[in-house]
């Protein structure tokens, strides 16, 4: 063996040596760019599930809301002599407020409803009494479904309503049906 | 040379890369500090609706908030255009609120309805918050007071009348703001408080001898004055007149009649006479169904009473109150019914019971009645008859009927209208 024929054999062995290691490189780059992706998946996988789950608890809270909301006006508050203090609702406000709001006067819904329409936006809410002299009764509060088909989300919520003829503070649960007409339509 | 050539362009090169470097290091920062702007001027938004917002939840609540940052709030408040007598009263636009908070501004969506009374400007790292139920005299919506410790406010009263004013003054909420009580013959020696500005309440106090007495340098356009005239020891019902502008003494604008404590602070609170009334048209607008609501309640209570579910009593004084409420003077507002009567259909009037038939009166004559605000001389178009407020600062009326109607209820253990 002549001394060029070494040198290339030497030049060649260390040549596809140095291609093995970059071959290794690479590889090790490229597997660990997969395992990043990987984790990058699984990670917005996860992140996803959470979304949702806190987007559904916030789609019910958002019924809940809407009747607290009702529950909240002050004009079904129970009035002095009832004693019952903050939070007490009076169950014939409760029906004087429905007959006002479930009029079909165009007018009226115009100007005088666009408060309600905008607190408690694309609802039905129904109020159902369970216990007391007027338990069986139902009586829709608030009836504002949009035009079109949507999806809706239904919340019930356990109150206490206050009777000032008998004095008494009677079960009743509220009905509300949400109309998704925005984010959260199915 | 090559080498030299090569060299030089080396350094041509890394002082290019070491250009871009930094003026991408430079742009990143911009973008950052934009961002923490833009992202603070949000919260700040943010914290102001919040703020605004929550402090609705609890009546008769003060309630004083840390804000992130010193904060200059502009509050503005729209009046509807007067209606003419051919074009109708139209919804009150939804952009009357302008809340500017610091240097940018915006429509707070959830403030249009919500009625709020402040000064003009509110400066600091504090805001007081004040709930009231206004209650004409049903509860009818909620009031907010907006201030800091930044405004002063100075009640004055005539000599003798300290005691008189206590029980309003000091009442616990109110102490919280800066107020301060002095008799009206005092003037002369208010002495500066450091305040931003300045409020003076005036109690059945002339105002032009406060004017004369009150010292130069309060005499400024940021302070302002309110004139209340109240023959209730409460100072339930009265009239108020407005001076936005100490620089002038100028009145702004006729008297208006007030009727409830609430309608009173939101007054004092008020900085302006546009802020207060475009402010109470929002609690106008809850007019129609609170008194709806509130007649239909005791409509059913004289049903129950009827049906025997209460003493026979109870069931002759709330027809009494259902009359009173049928003759209302806003169902006698002059009109005819094609012109004037917006739910006439040709051919058919709706049969409606009277005490509807009045809310819906006062509902589409909404500008024209509370027109009749304003106290003599009125010189309003087409208000013919004085208002219930008017009437009730005067101590007489449907308004004051019902107060006195509503409290023998009590005495007859019959549950009460509101």
């Amino acid at each position: 063996m002549t001394a060029h024929s070494s040198t290339d054999a030497l030049e060649s062995s260390a040549g596809r040596r140095a291609q093995i290691q970059f071959g290794e490189t690479i590889m090790a780059i490229v597997i660990i760019l997969f395992l990043i992706m990987v984790g990058f998946v699984f990670y917005y996988n996860v992140l996803r599930s959470q979304v949702e789950t806190e987007v559904r608890f916030r789609e019910d809270l958002e019924g809940i809301t809407l009747a607290k909301n009702v529950l909240g006006l002050d004009e079904v508050r129970c009035t002095v002599e009832s004693g019952r203090g903050e939070g007490c609702i009076d169950v014939l406000a409760l029906k004087g407020l429905a007959y006002a709001l479930t009029n079909n006067d165009y007018l009226l819904k115009q100007t005088a409803l666009s408060y309600y329409n905008e607190l408690l936006g694309p609802a039905i809410i129904d109020v159902h009494l369970l216990s007391g002299t007027r338990a069986g009764q139902s009586f829709r509060v608030y009836d504002n479904p949009p035009d079109g088909t949507f999806s809706t989300e239904r919340t019930f919520l356990f109150t206490t309503l206050y009777d000032p003829v008998q004095r008494t503070q009677d079960l009743a649960y509220i009905d509300v049906t949400r109309y998704l007409t925005r984010r959260g339509e199915i | 040379m090559r080498a030299q050539l090569q060299i030089q362009f080396q350094w041509f090169f890394a002082i290019i890369g070491g250009f871009l470097f930094l003026l991408f290091f430079f742009m990143l920062i911009r973008t950052l500090v934009h961002s923490a702007d833009v992202a603070q001027q949000r919260n700040l938004n943010f914290a102001a609706d919040v703020i605004l917002r929550t402090s609705l939840a609890n009546p008769n609540t003060f309630t004083r908030t840390d804000l992130p940052a010193p904060v200059t709030f502009t509050f503005a408040c729209e009046l509807a255009p007067p209606p003419t007598p051919t074009t109708p009263p139209t919804p009150r636009g939804f952009d009357a609120t302008h809340v500017r908070v610091n240097s940018e501004s915006y429509t707070p969506y959830a403030l249009r309805h919500i009625p709020f009374f402040s000064p003009q400007r509110v400066q600091g790292d504090q805001l007081f918050t004040l709930t009231r139920t206004w209650k004409a005299p049903f509860p009818i919506t909620r009031l907010l007071m907006v201030s800091n410790n930044h405004t002063h406010y100075v009640v004055l009263v005539p000599t003798g009348w300290l005691a008189r004013v206590k029980n309003f003054v000091k009442e616990e909420n109110l102490k919280k703001f800066s107020f301060e009580t002095r008799v009206a013959s005092a003037t002369g020696s208010l002495a500066a408080r450091g305040a931003d500005q300045y409020r003076y309440i005036l109690f059945n106090t002339d105002f032009n001898a406060f004017y004369t007495n009150l010292d130069s340098q309060f005499k400024q356009p940021e302070n302002s004055a309110l004139v209340v005239t109240s023959d209730r020891d409460d100072f339930s019902t009265g009239t108020l007149r407005f001076y936005d502008d100490l620089s002038t003494g100028l009145i702004s604008g006729p008297a208006i009649n007030y009727y409830g404590a609430a309608m009173l602070d939101a007054a004092i609170f008020a900085g302006t006479r546009e802020l207060y009334e475009c402010n109470m048209q929002k609690a106008y607008e809850r007019l129609y169904t609170t008194l709806a609501t509130a007649v239909n309640r005791t409509r059913a209570l004289f049903e129950e009473a009827l049906a025997g579910a209460l003493t026979p009593i109870c069931g002759q004084q709330y027809s009494t109150l259902l009359g009173t409420l049928d003759t209302m003077p806003f169902s006698a507002i002059p009109h005819t019914p094609q012109l004037e009567n917006p739910f006439w259909k040709e051919g058919r009037q709706e049969a409606l019971p009277a005490y509807v038939y009045a809310v819906k009166v006062v509902l589409s004559n909404k500008d024209r009645y509370l027109a009749c605000q304003q106290g003599p001389p009125d010189p309003s178009p087409g208000c013919t008859h004085p208002s219930l407020f008017q009437l009730a600062a005067q101590g007489e009326g449907p308004l004051l009927e019902l107060e006195k109607k509503n409290t023998n209820l009590l005495k007859n253990d019959c549950p009460l209208i509101y």
